[in-house]
């Protein structure tokens, strides 16, 4: 995960990601991408939001932003399917924010041998 | 084959159409440890399984009469994790994982029936996201499969046998495969960022949306599908 390292360099609020804040995280339109992200692996119905994305990012910046959605559909499952485990490197780095989203509690929490 | 995202509610990049396209012919060639027709039938099982009503994850579906059919192409183990896989990926342990081999199916079966399941899951998300119908598939191509598997495999850092290669673990994590890494990373550079720029340039976008909204979404839907890495 990127998110911290990524942008300007300002302040993210993994409340965000987490799903648990209404506000936009530090990120442009942030609460309104996370909700596309929720209705698209909800399989919801996107007439609704589609039109605030695209309202928000344009048609272009929507069909991004769903082929990201669609892509982490895919990191998952590769990064799941196959057990791979956390980077040593990455867990030293990400220990605030994985607590912080309680990644470590998951099902699929995977240490490095 | 006709081309995909047509009838699509919004324009879909032409890079992007034409990668989704590229791994739909890929899907219907042999690969090696399943025919074209095998590798058809998983992505089509992927979209049953995706469509069906939701079965506990613990549920394998072919333990529920009349959910598969009788002499599937594929073996049960295989129908049983692409169910699994495609629908609940946040939910696999290395003993789920050590059952299917004492099932019968091989390892190297198993990672190219991950990559398989991974990149139907995502085409066909996308799809549903500009309100477009699935990419349609090509008829299977014909040959068997050869057995090819990249140089050193073996299984250390990952449950499944990787390749000895340098970089993040989920980067190896098909590296056993050098045709599953070539459709995962066509699809990954045409969807997310261009491999050199993932950790090389955090600023790299497409001037649509920024790399800390692509990072956001791509963060929003790990979590939601409950993934650790």
């Amino acid at each position: 995960m990127l998110l911290g390292l990524s942008g300007d360099g300002a302040d993210i609020d993994l409340d965000t990601v987490a799903g648990g804040s209404d506000g936009d995280g530090g990120v442009a339109n942030g609460a309104l991408l996370t909700r596309f992200a929720e209705a698209v692996h909800a399989g919801d119905d996107l007439t609704s939001i589609r039109s605030e994305v695209i309202d928000a990012v344009g048609e272009a910046g929507y069909v991004d932003a769903a082929a990201i959605c669609a892509n982490f559909n895919m990191m998952v499952r590769i990064a799941d399917g196959t057990g791979t485990p956390l980077d040593s490197g990455t867990a030293e780095l990400s220990e605030t924010v994985r607590s912080d989203l309680g990644l470590d509690d998951l099902t699929s929490a995977r240490v490095a041998g | 084959m006709t081309a995909p995202y047509s009838d699509a509610v919004v324009p879909v990049r032409a890079d992007l159409r034409d990668a989704h396209l590229t791994a739909a012919r890929t899907w219907a060639e042999p690969g090696g440890f399943w025919t074209g027709y095998e590798r058809l039938a998983i992505v089509n099982e992927v979209r049953r399984a995706r469509r069906a009503e939701p079965l506990p994850p613990w549920v394998a579906p072919t333990t529920v009469d009349g959910l598969i059919e009788p002499g599937h192409v594929l073996p049960a183990p295989a129908v049983d994790a692409v169910w699994r896989l495609a629908n609940h990926p946040g939910t696999t342990t290395q003993d789920w994982y050590q059952q299917l081999l004492d099932r019968g199916l091989d390892a190297h079966q198993y990672v190219e029936l991950v990559s398989l399941v991974a990149t139907a899951t995502c085409i066909d998300v996308f799809a549903s996201t500009v309100d477009a119908e699935p990419v349609p598939l090509p008829a299977p191509a014909e040959g068997q499969p050869d057995g090819a598997t990249a140089p050193g495999v073996s299984v250390s850092t990952h449950w499944v046998p990787t390749a000895d290669v340098r970089g993040p673990n989920v980067g190896k994590a098909l590296s056993a495969h050098p045709r599953a890494m070539e459709l995962w990373l066509g699809l990954s550079d045409a969807q997310y960022v261009p491999m050199r720029a993932v950790s090389g340039d955090l600023s790299w976008d497409r001037g649509t949306i920024d790399r800390s909204q692509i990072e956001l979404l791509a963060a929003r839907t790990s979590l939601l599908n409950e993934c650790f890495y």
